[in-house]
């Protein structure tokens, strides 16, 4: 049985995970009509960032530079309130003050390059053709990719954890490594933080009336452009959260840190229904534990198979998926 | 006061209003009554700033407002309930009437109005944690001019506020509309296809035919006037 219940636990860890992005899917799906392919590239280039961040002051702070001129430039030991962010040498890490002040900045940039890239890639390409919007997210996919693979090389990079990564927590009936509690607890935390910013606040409720009616919104004085921006600089950020809980968990964060994971994702948000932010939290925690699960008792080579082959059969038998609303045809 | 002047707009090449004038003076209920197609929303959409008016102006109180950007225009606490409602289907009744709210911040104001408009319409009340879709037709317009309100608006623009309401129902909602022009001497400008009800509580009317204003009277001499009598009111 303890095998069972570290597997449902495991589960639920890579389902939040998995729920987080198909949270940022969602809200961008919502608002705009628009599948966001580039969701998970623009999450593992915003975890390089934080990357960047964590290493001690060093050339490789300046965007685009390349990985092979990370040299440290000086040995710079950043200190806030008197505690040392960085632990010195670059394979050192950060600790964990560092790591909270460099997971911050790295949410706001990742933030910021959301907004960015509705305000001045996405609108321009807005309500002419659906087709072009789902062609630009795949070139946003392209352009991520790439650049993380100029920016950072093909060999996976160690990225930091403020616990003990690989040691488990044994709770008596399961046991988990602590990565895993420590991303199942900051994802459940923020899927809170969401729900709470969606249902109990004024700009929430602006979002949600900007994306179920936008000529509406307008008449009640709402700056439906601006609520566009601010939902896809939401999922940028969340993504981004993903990435940083993600990369200490596989090898380190690669370029293709990811991309399995956004398929998951996807399975999560279209068994959800694509416009249902509890579906999306229902359907990442569901293909979480079924993974685990296929993996532990089927075998791990089954576990894309199933994945998609739940994707399809969503599809054919509810094409809304089990939360979503129904397709209304806009006249 | 509001004072629509000259006012020329188009959706594409196809010209909708040439040359359009109207006046609501403060505290009263002026109404534009037309065909489907003669440019009564349009009008509408010009004065609350959903359409850019290709020429002409929009003066509220002394100030154009032509061309402004609708969340600036509701700002000026100018309301604009649409035709067909647009409410917001999958929200609750309480968060449609925060949503007419949305551009203020004076939290006390707000809860006064909020409770106004459940003094207006007490069956928002009872429904306030309802989903707004699951609202019968003429609840839903309640909710509308509710969300409308919640402005507390100094102009109120109603586009067809009876469409697809029973005869009892549109007139409850044109009472309660005339109580509240009665009450906060806000202005209203009516769009309306059923003259007769229109003519009723306005006490100006025009008549907009393809675009262009083709009589303006006081309401009483509208009824009477025999052009508007065959084509609007039907005896």
């Amino acid at each position: 049985m303890e095998v069972f219940f570290s597997q449902l636990a495991n589960g639920l860890s890579t389902g939040a995970l998995y729920a987080l992005l198909a949270l940022a899917l969602v809200f961008i799906f919502r608002s705009t009509d628009i599948v966001n392919f580039a969701q998970g590239e623009m999450a593992t280039f915003g975890t390089y960032l934080g990357w960047s961040l964590s290493r001690p002051l060093s050339l490789s702070w300046i965007p685009l530079l390349g990985i092979d001129r990370h040299i440290n430039v000086i040995s710079w030991n950043p200190q806030i309130f008197g505690a040392s962010l960085s632990l010195g040498t670059p394979n050192e890490g950060v600790t964990r003050m560092g790591y909270i002040v460099v997971f911050i900045v790295t949410v706001a940039i990742s933030f910021a390059i959301g907004a960015f890239i509705e305000r001045f890639i996405i609108r321009p390409s807005e309500g002419k053709n659906l087709l072009n919007a789902v062609i630009v997210t795949l070139g946003l996919f392209i352009l991520f990719n790439s650049l993380s693979l100029y920016r950072y090389g093909p060999t996976p990079q160690v990225y930091p954890s403020p616990v003990k990564a690989a040691t488990a927590v044994d709770f008596g009936i399961f046991k988990m490594s602590q990565q895993a509690l420590f991303s199942f607890c900051v994802g459940v935390v923020l899927m809170l933080l969401v729900y709470w910013f969606f249902q109990r606040t004024k700009l929430g409720l602006g979002m949600r009336a900007a994306a179920l009616n936008p000529r509406a919104s307008e008449l009640m004085g709402i700056n439906t452009g601006r609520m566009l921006t601010l939902g896809w600089a939401l999922a940028a950020a969340i993504g981004c959260v993903a990435g940083m809980m993600v990369a200490p968990q596989v090898a380190g964060i690669s370029p293709s840190l990811m991309l399995t994971i956004l398929l998951y994702a996807f399975a999560a948000a279209v068994l959800g229904g694509l416009d249902s932010a509890l579906g999306a939290v229902i359907g990442g925690l569901a293909v979480g534990i079924g993974q685990a699960m296929v993996v532990q008792y089927v075998g791990s080579q089954w576990s894309d198979l199933i994945a998609f082959g739940l994707i399809i059969a969503v599809l054919m038998v509810k094409p809304t998926g089990l939360f979503g609303s129904p397709v209304l045809e806009k006249v | 006061m509001l004072e629509v002047r000259g006012i020329r707009a188009a959706y594409g090449p196809v010209v909708a209003l040439h040359d359009v004038s109207i006046t609501v003076p403060d505290g009263a209920i002026v109404t534009i009554l037309g065909a489907n197609g003669a440019g009564k929303s349009t009008t509408l959409r010009t004065v609350t700033g959903l359409l850019k008016p290709l020429a002409g102006s929009v003066i509220l109180d002394g100030v154009d407002i032509a061309g402004k950007s609708p969340d600036w225009i509701v700002r000026q606490r100018v309301a604009h309930v649409p035709e067909g409602r647009q409410i917001f289907a999958t929200l609750t009744v309480s968060e449609n009437l925060a949503l007419g709210a949305y551009s203020r911040s004076d939290e006390r104001g707000i809860a006064a109005d909020l409770k106004r408009v459940f003094d207006y319409f007490p069956r928002l009340f009872e429904r306030r944690r309802q989903i707004a879709g699951t609202l019968s037709g003429g609840e839903q317009q309640m909710l509308a001019i509710g969300r409308a309100l919640m402005l507390r608006p100094r102009m109120l623009c109603l586009d067809e506020p009876s469409l697809g309401l029973a005869p009892l129902v549109v007139r409850d909602i044109f009472r309660i509309i005339q109580t509240i022009n009665k009450d906060d001497g806000v202005g209203v400008l009516l769009v309306e296809q059923d003259a007769k009800i229109a003519l009723s509580i306005a006490s100006y009317g025009y008549v907009l035919e393809t675009g262009r204003v083709v009589v303006s009277e006081p309401a009483e001499k509208l009824v009477a006037n025999p052009t508007v009598r065959r084509s609007y009111l039907g005896y």
